[in-house]
């Protein structure tokens, strides 16, 4: 049944984003050409390729920050929506556990947070003229000299509990915010703050195990080494799991013993 | 004969306002039962009690002797009165949605009764007028071969030529030992199909009898009876 879900949840998202993907690297695409056309000797076509290239830088800045705005607006409204909303009616009354409705939400708003964010990169890559694609392999060869010591697992168990966490922590805030019985909006924003400030207090009770370690790194831009950052970024993903987890829990109990559709 | 749907002591209260007061009552298997009231009486407030939308605030409602949950909704085919449609769909994806999560969905029947009201499988749901895609979600509801089917205004927003093939097919698509809730305030329209009465008031159960009683003991139809019972 949740495979069954997610595919919904792909299909009903997918019309989104695909056509706007689409668009973001084909502008980019266009960007790179006109960067490299020839002005022409002659002083109007110059002007014209000016226009043009100011044009088209503008409509791709413009679809860059547009698609991650929309990533927000339609992991929010599927949740908010698609199961506090009207379709809840279809949803809540399919023979399906609660968790598993919130399973296929939440799995499909990562996935689609993560495409735009390696979309995103892929086409600011389009964009660079080829000799400074050199300089972005450097940039890569260093974060994997960096990387490699501390072991790809930890960096990929923090990135995927980070994704996680700030997805269900909206679920979560607007669950909260649901309960009340007017403003119900304002309440979810309310609940964001709430919990933001409750994740934060969470992570200062975390971080004077690894004082020495912020310290020489922040202070006196000492690296520390591969085993004490490798146990910091480890911690932070797992802090952000346990985190993730509970927030997870309360939305599946409200959900399922609080929901009041009206 | 044998219980499959029975609401123990039921109330609800949305802050000082009381939708349901202490409600009891007994559906058994093979009738078709009016919950009938006015507007604002409690009717849609139980119905979504029985499929998990609201929660009680105490007493409970047992369905083939289970609370509301995984088990009971794979044998409840639920109407709500709202139009829970998505607008990216088409027809056709709908009636295969329901195909895909309910194993007691029948889609020949589905794509009979489309066919019959002239709604297109290929035309975006978006597209349809609100009383159209009231009769897809009827369509999809009884295309179920359900136990217990729960519908909350069935007719109310469809023209009273399509009502009575509507009610027709509400007759002909259940099995003789399934059940059927309904919730309306158009008495006379249904009235001729319905084997059992519950009259709700602000809340509370007024009356619970079947039609032939109803008709022996006051000697008038349900609907002259609720035109009394509710007078303004």
């Amino acid at each position: 049944m949740l495979r069954k879900l997610i595919k919904y949840e792909v299909k009903a998202t997918a019309r989104w984003f695909i056509p706007l993907y689409t668009v973001l690297l084909v502008f980019a695409l266009i960007n790179r050409l006109l960067f490299y056309a020839n002005p022409s000797a002659i002083e109007e076509t110059a002007n014209v390729l000016q226009v043009a290239r100011t044009l088209s830088m503008l409509a791709y800045v413009f679809l860059f920050t547009g698609i991650m705005v929309v990533t927000l607006v339609v992991v929010v409204q599927r949740y908010y929506k698609g199961l506090l909303g009207d379709e809840g009616y279809l949803m809540f009354t399919l023979p399906v556990q609660t968790w598993k409705l919130i399973m296929s939400k939440l799995s499909v708003a990562m996935l689609w947070s993560f495409l735009s964010a390696i979309v995103g990169i892929c086409s600011i890559m389009l964009l660079i003229p080829s000799p400074d694609i050199r300089k972005i392999g450097m940039f890569f060869t260093m974060i994997h000299d960096f990387i490699g010591p501390i072991s790809y697992f930890s960096i990929s168990l923090l990135g995927l509990s980070v994704l996680a966490f700030s997805v269900i922590e909206m679920y979560a805030a607007i669950t909260l915010g649901h309960l009340f019985r007017k403003h119900k909006l304002l309440a979810s924003f309310g609940m964001y703050i709430g919990l933001n400030t409750l994740s934060q207090m969470v992570f200062i009770l975390v971080m004077p195990f690894f004082l020495d370690t912020i310290i020489s790194m922040r202070v006196h831009s000492v690296f520390p080494a591969p085993s004490r950052s490798n146990a910091l970024i480890l911690v932070l993903g797992i802090t952000f799991m346990l985190l993730t987890a509970t927030f997870y829990a309360v939305t599946n109990i409200l959900l399922k013993r609080k929901l009041n559709l009206e | 004969m044998s219980i499959i749907l029975e609401s123990k002591n039921l109330t609800k209260t949305f802050g000082a306002t009381k939708a349901l007061d202490n409600v009891s009552f007994a559906v058994e298997r093979g009738r078709i039962v009016g919950l009938l009231g006015p507007n604002g009486s409690g009717k849609s407030t139980f119905i979504k009690i029985c499929n998990e939308l609201l929660t009680p605030t105490s007493g409970e409602v047992r369905i083939e002797d289970l609370n509301p949950g995984v088990e009971t909704k794979r044998i409840v085919s639920y109407l709500p009165e709202k139009t829970y449609l998505n607008d990216w769909m088409k027809v056709s994806q709908i009636v295969g949605f329901f195909q895909d999560f309910y194993t007691d969905f029948n889609p020949e029947k589905a794509y009979d009764m489309l066919k019959r009201l002239n709604i297109d499988p290929n035309s975006r749901l978006k597209t349809l007028s609100k009383g159209t895609k009231e009769k897809v979600q009827l369509i999809l509801v009884m295309s179920r071969e359900a136990r217990l089917y729960l519908l909350d205004e069935p007719i109310g927003g469809v023209d009273p030529a399509a009502r009575d093939y509507i009610l027709d097919t509400i007759i002909r698509n259940y099995s003789d030992d399934a059940s059927i809730v309904l919730s309306t305030h158009l008495i006379a329209d249904i009235e001729k199909i319905l084997d059992d009465v519950i009259f709700l008031k602000k809340g509370r159960v007024i009356l619970a009898k079947t039609v032939d009683e109803i008709r022996d003991e006051y000697g008038k139809s349900v609907d002259a009876l609720f035109r009394e019972v509710f007078k303004c």
